[in-house]
């Protein structure tokens, strides 16, 4: 419990250390709203044609799927690192079967041609 | 005549346009069909501006990439942000100013901006170049290849995301722009060339700082080439990469590095030899692969060949004047010539018309760089958005040449 | 001619210095010897003791979120410092000279400038995010730091899930990358931006995975718990017995840190800086500020995990145990830090005197002072140091860190930056398996040595 008194209290101390130091530069620097040149985004001193928020083609967004599946795979396997002097064998042979399945579907995915970036 | 488009530069577009409006296309109707196309955006596609002031595009280039995701579909390089109008200058000056508006085109080499057009008026002028003269061009030239050269390894590896072979470049760079500064009293635009030979001879200085240079030079430059060329991550990003074959390589009419780097060894020191060069000893470094690994290891072949050439021309220097008899105003007969030279980049061309008066009635500079610049369309589509950097990097365009 | 005689107004820089502190001491010294004779002061200090061993938690708590968060400011002027000088150093250059000895101070005045520049916000912009994502990053890196053993009980919060929680919160910098990427109304900054989520997708796997072979040897995930199973010689040292854990582990970091040759977040010859194009002044800075608290974060890190730590490479054979009450040590400290200077310089300054009589008697003695009072105090901290696990384990864990610190800044120098998708290759094809392979080799290894 201390623990998680600890990680809210960080959260608090760090957003309000981020806070106070931005407001900080906000009352010693100057500020001048400038022309509308000042505003506009930087693209090598070009104005920007198209719409930057429109659609984007995110290209690896496969990895992203298989990242998903390894991610939560990890959280498993690091419980079983700690406790794996108590299950020794056994642990060893459902860990391999676990992780072996999800190998065979990246070696399917690689097979495939998706860990290739398009 | 055509209606007038308001370009996007146009003070009066940019003012009255509120600032958060962004078009989906230029705001003005497509000029050509290529115009048309290229601005009309597919699903997930965007328009993105490298450039003109942008770190990586040597110089003020500005390409405009048509990106789906971080892969370029489309590209299209605008030109004329450098445009000084230097040939036109050259028209209203005399024959001998007008060699000195010519060193900061191709700012980089500026010793073969000046020999071109010196050629050219010669010809015209029918002067023959004392023989020291001639070695000494040969001698300051191959130096500024070199210089170019090796400020070229640095800046390839600088667009790749390596901050230590710039500088490494440089040092090489400065050594020899030091030389050239005792030579001809400038660090960068020399104006050294004169109708009818150079404009000083071969000093104390200069020789003594070349003879320190060249106890050192080749093993500089291995230790500047090892740190680049056994880099897993630098072969990787440009082995294979922006590949140039033989055919497109003489149907664009590349020159240069760029296309003995696909395995053609034309080079103007040898296809249509000048000066003395026919009495020196070097061979044409050429590489069949044709990418941007091979562009950058031509190079560093070509700056081996350099200091080979240097070594030979200060053995051979014969002794005698440096500066042929040529008239202070000059009015060569009416005619035309052509002069062509091997700069860092290219065949580096002068195109002359005399009309009879002390002033060139045309002078036309044909740039090596505007040329090689050509393959970037083609080079990139396909690529990723970072590849964009090697491929030019690797074309070793100078803005300042490309615009005149 | 002694300086305070002279009127305030022809005082040396140094003496207008000394002045006004001389007087703010003599002041302070009446008012506290007033307190203590009326009994305030020992009133006041009985009371403040007594809170503070009521609610030992919350001042525990408060005294480590203080210590952490002041402790990156330093930590990123030092780191940036290196950068400056190192990879001057490398690049054949000079670097800073200015500000400060060698130029120490000039990442100081850098991080002075960045605050006191103007702090802009473009007009396109999505204001909320915008200001977010800088704080989203940062609090990351500080989260992060909560469970990052420095020495022996010198930590944040020793949590039982301390590796899982690190890489948790680490992994949340990326967010705020996301986030000022999106929010920057900028292209560069989008495809920045969806440049750091590609690159967290590929590493992160790798990252997680090739500490395992850490978890199982030590059987905790606690941070402080596997410091303590690498205690005795280096040999003891998780690097010897999982060499390949800390190779996937290191180019994994190097992503996570988002430092050369994986910097395709700023890169800044092809996106210009990426999801920092549009910012400007404090917000800018924090992203920096967090790049570089990051690049000490998983340079502790890997200390922790594979170089033990706090503790020493070769314990020291002979363990200094003075048989002396505190109290009595406190005295002997105090006496040696006090008498050795006077003493010893007297002593050494009389024959001086004497051998050469044109030498003034003061002058002498100052000199001997001079050398005598480093010795004093370096005698004291040596005996702290022995006596002092904590104070021996931060010097320690510093080295190491810091050894780190000057790899990551020698990779900047050194290496070109690799495409993405060479990223993710590299990542999926070699990284993920190996650190598999190497949790199975881990694992046969302890079925076969401890059955």
């Amino acid at each position: 419990m201390t623990g998680l008194w600890y990680v809210l209290g960080f959260l608090f101390a760090g957003v309000s250390f981020v806070f106070m130091t931005i407001g900080l530069a906000w009352l010693i620097s100057h500020r001048n709203r400038g022309d509308r040149h000042k505003g506009l985004p930087y693209e090598s001193g070009i104005d920007t044609f198209g719409d930057t928020w429109g659609r984007f083609g995110v290209s690896f967004y496969i990895y992203a799927l298989l990242f998903v599946a390894f991610d939560i795979e990890v959280i498993f396997v690091y419980l079983w690192a700690i406790v794996f002097r108590d299950v020794l064998v056994g642990g060893l042979v459902s860990m391999a079967v676990f992780v072996g399945i999800l190998m065979l579907g990246l070696a399917y995915a690689w097979r495939k041609g998706v860990l290739r970036w398009r | 005549m055509a209606t007038q488009i308001p370009s996007l530069d146009d003070p009066t577009v940019l003012v009255q346009t509120p600032a958060t409006i962004y078009d989906a296309v230029p705001p003005y109707a497509p000029r050509t069909e290529r115009e048309a196309e290229f601005y009309t955006l597919r699903d997930g596609e965007m328009l993105i501006n490298l450039g003109p002031q942008h770190p990586s595009t040597h110089g003020v280039l500005r390409l405009v990439v048509k990106l789906e995701g971080e892969r370029i579909s489309d590209v299209d390089p605008v030109l004329g942000y450098l445009h000084r109008g230097i040939e036109k200058l050259g028209e209203n000056a005399d024959y001998h100013h007008a060699i000195a508006y010519t060193d900061p085109l191709e700012y980089i080499s500026s010793l073969f901006n000046e020999l071109a057009p010196v050629m050219a008026f010669e010809q015209l002028m029918d002067v023959r170049v004392p023989r020291r003269a001639e070695y000494i061009r040969v001698l300051a030239c191959e130096l500024n290849r070199i210089a170019s050269h090796a400020l070229f390894m640095g800046w390839m590896a600088l667009d790749l995301g390596g901050l230590t072979p710039i500088l490494y470049g440089f040092i090489e760079r400065d050594e020899i722009v030091e030389m050239l500064a005792a030579l001809t009293g400038q660090r960068m635009l020399f104006n050294y060339m004169r109708i009818g030979g150079v404009n000083g001879d071969l000093n104390h200085e200069f020789l003594s700082r070349l003879g320190d240079w060249m106890s050192h030079a080749l093993r500089e430059v291995d230790a500047n080439t090892t740190l680049l060329n056994e880099n897993e991550i630098f072969v990787r990003r440009t082995r294979g990469l922006g590949t140039i074959d033989r055919a497109m390589a003489l149907n664009m009419g590349l020159t240069g590095p760029n296309l003995r780097a696909s395995g053609i060894p034309y080079d103007v020191r040898r296809a249509h030899p000048y000066g003395v060069y026919p009495e020196l000893e070097f061979e044409i470094p050429t590489r069949s692969e044709g990418d941007s690994y091979a562009r950058y290891m031509l190079r560093v072949d070509e700056i081996k060949q350099s200091i080979r050439i240097i070594d030979q021309v200060i053995h051979r220097m014969p002794d005698g004047p440096v500066m042929a008899k040529v008239p202070r105003r000059i009015t060569p007969r009416p005619g035309r010539a052509w002069a062509a030279i091997e700069s860092p980049r290219g065949q580096y061309g002068c195109y002359a018309i005399s009309d009879g008066t002390d002033q060139p009635y045309r002078f036309r500079i044909h740039d090596p760089s505007f040329v090689n610049l050509q393959a970037v369309v083609p080079l990139m589509p396909g690529n990723l958005l970072a590849d964009t950097m090697a491929v030019m990097a690797s074309l070793d365009p100078v803005m300042g040449g490309i615009d005149k | 001619m002694s300086v305070v005689a002279q009127p305030s107004g022809r005082l040396s820089p140094a003496g207008r210095m000394v002045v006004p502190l001389l007087g703010t001491l003599i002041a302070l010294v009446v008012v506290i010897a007033a307190g203590i004779a009326t009994g305030i002061i020992p009133a006041i200090v009985i009371w403040l003791g007594g809170v503070i061993l009521a609610n030992i938690a919350i001042v525990r708590f408060i005294v480590a979120a203080t210590a952490i968060l002041l402790f990156t400011v330093p930590t990123a002027f030092v780191i940036i410092f290196m950068e400056l000088k190192v990879i001057a150093f490398m690049n054949l250059r000079i670097g800073p000279n200015r500000v400060g000895p060698w130029g120490t101070l000039a990442s100081v005045v850098h991080g002075l400038k960045v605050l006191s520049k103007e702090d802009f916000t473009p007009t396109g912009v999505d204001v909320s995010v915008f200001t977010l994502a800088p704080v989203a990053t940062f609090v990351a890196s500080v989260l992060a730091f909560m469970v990052l053993p420095f020495g022996p009980g010198l930590f944040g919060a020793d949590l039982n899930v301390g590796l899982l929680y690190f890489f948790a919160v680490g992994g949340l910098g990326v967010i705020g990358l996301l986030m000022a990427g999106w929010a920057s109304f900028n292209k560069y900054s989008l495809l920045g931006g969806l440049r750091s989520a590609a690159q967290l997708v590929s590493y992160e796997i790798p990252l997680t995975l090739s500490v395992v072979g850490v978890i199982m040897l030590a059987g905790t995930m606690s941070l402080n718990g596997i410091v303590q199973a690498q205690s005795g010689s280096f040999l003891d040292w998780f690097v010897v017995r999982q060499p390949l854990a800390f190779l996937v582990f290191f180019i994994a970091a190097t992503a996570e840190a988002n430092r050369t040759p994986f910097d395709l977040t700023e890169a800044d010859s092809e996106i210009v800086a990426g999801f920092a194009t549009e910012y400007s002044g404090m917000r800018f800075g924090f992203f920096f500020f967090a790049e570089y608290v990051n690049v000490f974060l998983l340079s502790g890190l890997a200390v922790v995990l594979f170089f033990g730590g706090w503790t020493a490479p070769i314990p020291w054979p002979w363990p200094v145990h003075f048989l002396l009450t505190p109290v009595d040590t406190l005295v002997a400290l105090v006496a040696v830090l006090v008498g050795l200077p006077l003493v010893g310089s007297l002593l050494l300054a009389l024959p001086t005197w004497m051998v050469r009589p044109r030498l003034s008697f003061a002058r002498a003695y100052g000199t001997w002072l001079l050398l005598f009072v480093p010795l004093a105090i370096g005698l004291v901290l040596l005996y702290l140091l022995l006596n002092l696990d904590a104070l021996l384990g931060i010097v320690w864990f510093f080295i190491k860190a810091y050894a780190f610190v000057f790899t990551f800044v020698w990779m900047r120098a050194t290496l070109p930056r690799v495409r993405i998708d060479q990223l993710m290759g590299l990542a999926w094809k070699w990284l993920l398996p190996a650190s598999l392979a190497n949790l199975f080799l881990t694992a046969l290894a302890i079925l076969v040595v401890r059955p």
